[in-house]
Parts: structure tokens; sequence; C-alpha cells
């Protein structure tokens, strides 16, 4: 059993604390978090568990640790970076690597001495029902072939604007790249790299500008002869009232057309598995492959080399939609 | 021919079709006239819609029906148009694409939009299959028109910013799409960005393409309407666009309608006419929609005198197609799934009891 250090304790920080408790291989032994009320309630909850109000109060302990989580609003990485670095040891930050590929990139770029590593927290992909596809479509004599993929990814959220995410250069980016990031790796993985060939963003229903927050956000692509289709939302339609959530991937091969959603695959509409916790197995399965990791000081420095396609993908979509738009405050006439 | 001239006539076809991708519509121009005389079986030919020889001595029957449809649909002849269209698609093989794609955009024109975006998403199964990456652009773009016309903005503008990323750079057409994309977004209610995309448009285009310049000055008066912005609306009369460029009978007129819109402001119903008969002038028989709104406009606040249903001898256009389009494809599929619905422009055809016949100027790409 590897144990691990929390670092923030948002609505992120807190499904790693409770996926560590469905873990058989990490175990969350101390956490860190700025807000005291966060840690009075995990301390209640988790007597066991050390709590930290800073970084600096965590550090002298990290003897005991065997590796780091971070779950951080976007723009805390930068400041405490050098903060990390000095733990000396493997970390597990969540999505995305960075704000934009230049940010990603100087993170990564200390994490590439030897005996420490980043990874990024990237569920989607890890999901059985995602997993079993890719190695449907990866097995058998052949490997089917794609043709068109189209992935769709509605939060279900009524609220776009609120805290930092609502602020462009602390958040980085709305929809796209918090939602997108998933989606967009997970058809990665299923198409290998992408080529942007559009992206329109928007906010409120209108074109979003640079000074805005998309909370929508369609992306046309290509990957050799395959037509990508990625739409994201952070709300979703309406039905009897209430927004609904989404989450769904088609792809369009040799083999048929397999449709997969976090509840199974299917493959011309006939079912070929079911998966009904799905997703509570994912978040400590990642835990788990961070655990090996780190036991096995299996140093994978090609999985952060591996997102950098989707970080791309993502810079040219917000640089492809604001070409048309760059911004929108201008007097009238 | 000897196998020479038949390799000859493939070299210039390639060249063409290279010179189009490039988006340079004058070397292409330049080569189709040396096609002149000869039928016309060259693709460039239907590509840049500028050809002289006569369609009906082309053998290739499924091209043949293809080009007299498009030669019909550019004269507004938009029930003979469908006809030929479906013929080409009923003997349909190689150019499927191409006259599904001239289906949909006459079925557009007619406002019969649900059926047009069918026939539209399956010339853009037909052109992916083909990777005819210019048709897809047309497709698009043709797609975006339904969607625009039919109230849907967001995925109108969707469709119109994937049209102008399709298309090769340096084509001419961008500037047309800048504008479109300018003018959909003032129709979601961003004044503020199509006011600052049309400017840039008029004055990036006023050299290389004053054409263009002018369209986005027709939209830049329609923004002064649809905002009530008086202030923008006198900065606009004060632009002096270049006078001598072709094919700019339709920005004048719209810009003819905005004039008479503001006239009719200050009550000056007699300088109102005058400016919505110069419109109906600049529209004349090419554009019978704009024609009947014109016309209505007038009936409506200058004189009872006009009929706004002698301009379209058309409006009876409830042909049936027997034929079937194909389901789209995947990447396409949700387009098919959005709400719209047949809503003839003509239902125009009660614009004369409807509260405010200038309401129907959203109809319209400008």
């Amino acid at each position: 059993m590897v144990n691990l250090g929390l670092i923030g304790l948002g609505s992120q920080g807190l499904e790693h604390l409770e996926a560590s408790a469905f873990s058989k291989k990490a175990k969350i032994t101390m956490v860190c978090d700025s807000n005291p009320n966060t840690l009075i309630k995990v301390k209640e909850a988790r007597p066991d568990i050390l709590t930290f109000s800073s970084i600096e109060e965590m550090l002298p302990n990290k003897g005991a640790l065997n590796g780091l989580v971070l779950s951080l609003p976007h723009h805390q990485y930068g400041p405490i970076w050098a903060a990390i670095e000095s733990f000396h040891l493997p970390v597990l930050k969540e999505k995305p690597l960075g704000r934009n590929l230049a940010e990603a990139m100087q993170f990564f770029s200390i994490f590439s001495k030897p005996g420490v590593f980043l990874k990024t927290a990237i569920q989607r992909r890890y999901h059985p029902s995602y997993s079993f596809l890719a190695n449907r479509i990866k097995s058998g004599g052949e490997p089917s072939r794609i043709m068109e993929v189209m992935a769709t990814l509605h939060l279900g959220k009524k609220d776009n604007h609120s805290g930092w995410r609502g602020d462009p250069i602390k958040s980085g980016g709305g929809a796209l790249l918090d939602c997108g990031y998933h989606l967009v790796d997970l058809v990665t993985s299923f198409t290998g790299q992408m080529e942007l060939i559009s992206a329109n963003l928007w906010c409120d229903g209108k074109p979003a500008t640079n000074q805005m927050i998309e909370d929508q956000a369609t992306l046309y692509a290509k990957a050799g002869n395959c037509w990508i289709f990625i739409e994201i939302r952070k709300d979703g339609e309406m039905k009897n009232g209430n927004i609904q959530k989404k989450e769904e991937i088609y792809l369009r091969t040799t083999d048929g057309e397999y449709k997969a959603d976090r509840t199974g695959v299917w493959l011309d509409g006939k079912r070929l598995m079911n998966c009904d916790k799905g997703w509570i197995d994912t978040m400590p399965k990642q835990l788990d492959e961070f655990a090996d990791d780190i036991e096995n000081k299996r140093v994978d420095y090609f999985a952060i080399w591996e997102q950098t396609p989707v970080m791309r993908v993502i810079e040219s979509a917000y640089a492809l939609a604001r070409e048309s738009f760059p911004t929108g405050v201008v007097n009238n006439g | 021919m000897d196998s020479f001239g038949h390799y000859s006539e493939f070299a210039e076809d390639k060249l063409i079709f290279q010179h189009i991708n490039a988006g340079d519509d004058q070397s292409a121009n330049t080569l189709l006239k040396k096609l002149q005389g000869r039928p016309a079986i060259f693709a460039g030919k239907v590509y840049l819609r500028d050809w002289t020889d006569k369609a009906e001595e082309i053998p290739d029957a499924e091209l043949r029906f293809i080009r007299l449809g498009w030669d019909k649909y550019y004269s507004a002849n938009y029930l003979d148009a469908a006809k030929n269209f479906i013929e080409a698609i009923e003997v349909g093989n190689v150019w499927l694409s191409w006259s599904c794609l001239g289906l949909g955009k006459v079925l557009s024109d007619l406002g019969r939009w649900l059926e047009s975006r069918n026939w539209l998403l399956a010339s853009l199964k037909y052109s992916r299959e083909q990777n005819d990456y210019y048709r897809m652009a047309e497709c698009y773009g043709s797609l975006g028109e339904v969607f625009f016309r039919t109230g849907n903005y967001q995925v109108a503008l969707e469709m119109f910013s994937l049209d102008k990323q399709i298309l090769p750079p340096g084509s001419s057409f961008r500037y047309r799409l800048e504008n479109y994309m300018a003018i959909t977004s003032g129709r979601l209610g961003a004044y503020e960005i199509a006011t600052q995309a049309l400017w840039q448009s008029y004055f990036g285009a006023l050299n290389s393409n004053p054409t263009s310049s002018w369209y986005s000055l027709a939209s830049l008066f329609t923004l002064s309407v649809f905002r009530t912005d008086s202030n923008l609306f006198d900065r606009l009369s004060m632009v002096s666009p270049p006078s001598d460029c072709p094919y700019i009978d339709m920005p004048k007129a719209f810009i003819e309608v905005a004039k008479a819109y503001w006239h009719l402001k200050e009550s000056d119903s007699s300088q109102a006419g005058n400016c919505l008969e110069k419109a109906a002038s600049f529209f004349s028989s090419r554009y019978p929609v704009e024609t009947l709104w014109v016309r209505t406009l007038m009936c409506r606040f200058v004189s009872k005198n006009h009929s706004p249903y002698s301009t379209a001898p058309w409006i009876d256009n409830d042909f049936v197609i027997n034929i079937s389009p194909l389901s789209p494809g995947l990447v396409d599929r949700r387009l098919a799934e959005i709400p719209i619905q047949n809503q003839t422009f003509f239902q125009f055809g009660d614009m004369a009891s409807c509260e405010d016949p200038f309401e129907k100027w959203k109809y319209f790409l400008v």
C-alpha cells in the first residue's frame, strides 16, 4: 500500500479522497487545503488522516509519503510548483496538464528529473466501457478502421461562470479546457492525433470572445481519413424542465457503428457489454495504477507526452474560434 | 479527337481544378476561355459557373442535367432547375454530390427548408466519400443558409465557420463567409461582434474584392435597422464604396430598403417610396423573393397600388419529389435532428397581413 498526500480539497479533490477508500493499493494519509472548514469536515469524517493548511506545513512530513495527488484550481499550480518540486515525490495532477501548452511544458520540465514523475488524471479513457471498446477495435486479426466519430459530453450544470472558473486568466478556459479535455483525450485514444478543421465557442448562446468563458464548444476535426465531431456543453438539453446530462461516443467503423457510454457498449444497436458501476471503479483504478507506478518505480516518461496532442488540439481550437471573434468590445458604429 | 487531344483536355482540366482549389479564379478563368466552343464536360466550368457553351450538347446525361439545373437555378427558374436536378439524381452515378447540392439549394430558395436540409446532407455524404472538399464547403455553407433562415443561428454560424475553414487559403469565397458569420452573430444578438466584423470585412475587401465590401456595407445598414441605431445609419450614409464593381445589385437594393426604413421613421413616405422603387429595380426578376418582399413593403407603407404577388409566378412550388435522399453521415447526424419545418417564405404570402413586413428582413442573409 502506498501512502499519498492530497493537495486541494475542492469537489474533485474530495472525489479522490472518496476513491482512495476503494483503492486496493493506495491510501490517502495526508491532505492539505487552505479552507479550515473543509479540513474540519475531513478530520471529522476521517480522523486517521493528517490535515494541513499549507504546503509548507505538510512538507516536513514528506518522509511518510510515497506520492502526491494535486487537485487545485488551474491558476494555483504556478505559484506552488517550486514547493511541490521540493517534495521530490511522484505526482498525479488533476487535468488539465496546464492552462496552455507552454504552462504544461513548464510543469513537465521540472518533473523530467530522475526519481520523480508527473501523471495527469484522465478518467474517461480508463472507464471500463471505453476500455472495452478500445480493446474491441484493436483486437482481432485486422483492427477495425474508424471512418467517423461523434462524441458528446453535456455536464448538465446550470452555473457556468462562478468562482475562479469564471475568470479567463485563472481558469485558462471553460467547457473546452475542462470537459473538452476529457473528450478530446478519449477520441484521440481511438483515432490518434486529430487535426482541427473548425472550432466554435459559445457563451450564453453568443460567440465567445477571449474575454468570455465558453459554456459550449463544437469541434470538427480529422484524423487521417476519419472525420470527427465533438460537442461539449456545461449545461445540456432540457427535458421535463430539467437539464439533462449526456456522455456518449459513436464510431462508424468497418465493423459497423459502435456506441459507448458509461453504461455499456453497443454495435449496430446490439449491446456488447454492460457496465453498471463503471464510474465508481474508475477513480480507484486510477489511484491503483499510480500506486503501481510508484511501487514498481515505473516512470512512464511518455504518459505526459501522450497528452500533448490533446493540449495542442485545445490550444488550436481556442485560437481558431477566436480568430473570427477576437473581442466583443467596440463602440457601436 | 486523338489521344493527345484527350490528354491535353485532361491536363487543362487538372490545372483548372488546381487553380480553383488554390483560390486562383483568374487563372482558372483564363484556362476556361481556351475551352470555349467545346462542350463543357469539364467540372471546372460547373465550379465557376462561367460557361458559354450549350449545356444541351454535353454528352453525359447526368452532367448535362446538372448543368441545365444550375443554368436555371441562376436564372431563378427554380421549378425547372429542380426538375433537372431530380433527373440528374435519377440517372446519378458519379455526380450525385453535385445534383443533390443543386436540389438542396433550389428547395432552400423555395422555402422548403426541411427537404433542402435532407438533400444537402445527402450531398455532404457523397462529397465526404469522394473527398470532395469544395463540394463539402458548399454543402456546409448551404446548410448554414437553411439554418439561418429557420432561425437556428447558432448552428448556422457553425456551418459558415466550417465552410470557411474547409475552403482553401486564398479563396475569394472567404470574404462572403466572413460576412455571413458576422451577420449571423448579429442575429444572435452579438451586435458589437457583428459590427466590428463587418467593418473589418468592409475595409479588408475594399481593394481586393470590392463586391464583397458592398455586401458588408449592406449588412451594416441592415444592422442599423435591427438595432434601430440612427447613429450607425448616419455614419454609413457618409461611406463611399467603389462604384465600378460587378454584381452589386443585391447589396444596393438592401441599402435602399434601409434608407426607406429610416425615411419612414421620419414619416417621409415619399422618399421611402423612391428608395423602395430603386430597391425593387435592383432586385428585379433575378431575386424574386426579395422583390416580393419589397413590393409588399411598398404596398403596406407607400401605396396600395402595388401588387406584391405578381412578382412570384413560381409561388406554387409544391411539386412532389418521389425519390429519397441518403441518410446523413455520423458526423452530420445531429444536423438532421435539429427541429425545423417547411415554412415556405410565402407565408410571405400573408405578408400583406403581417404586423410588420420589415420583420421578414431576418430571412435574408444580409
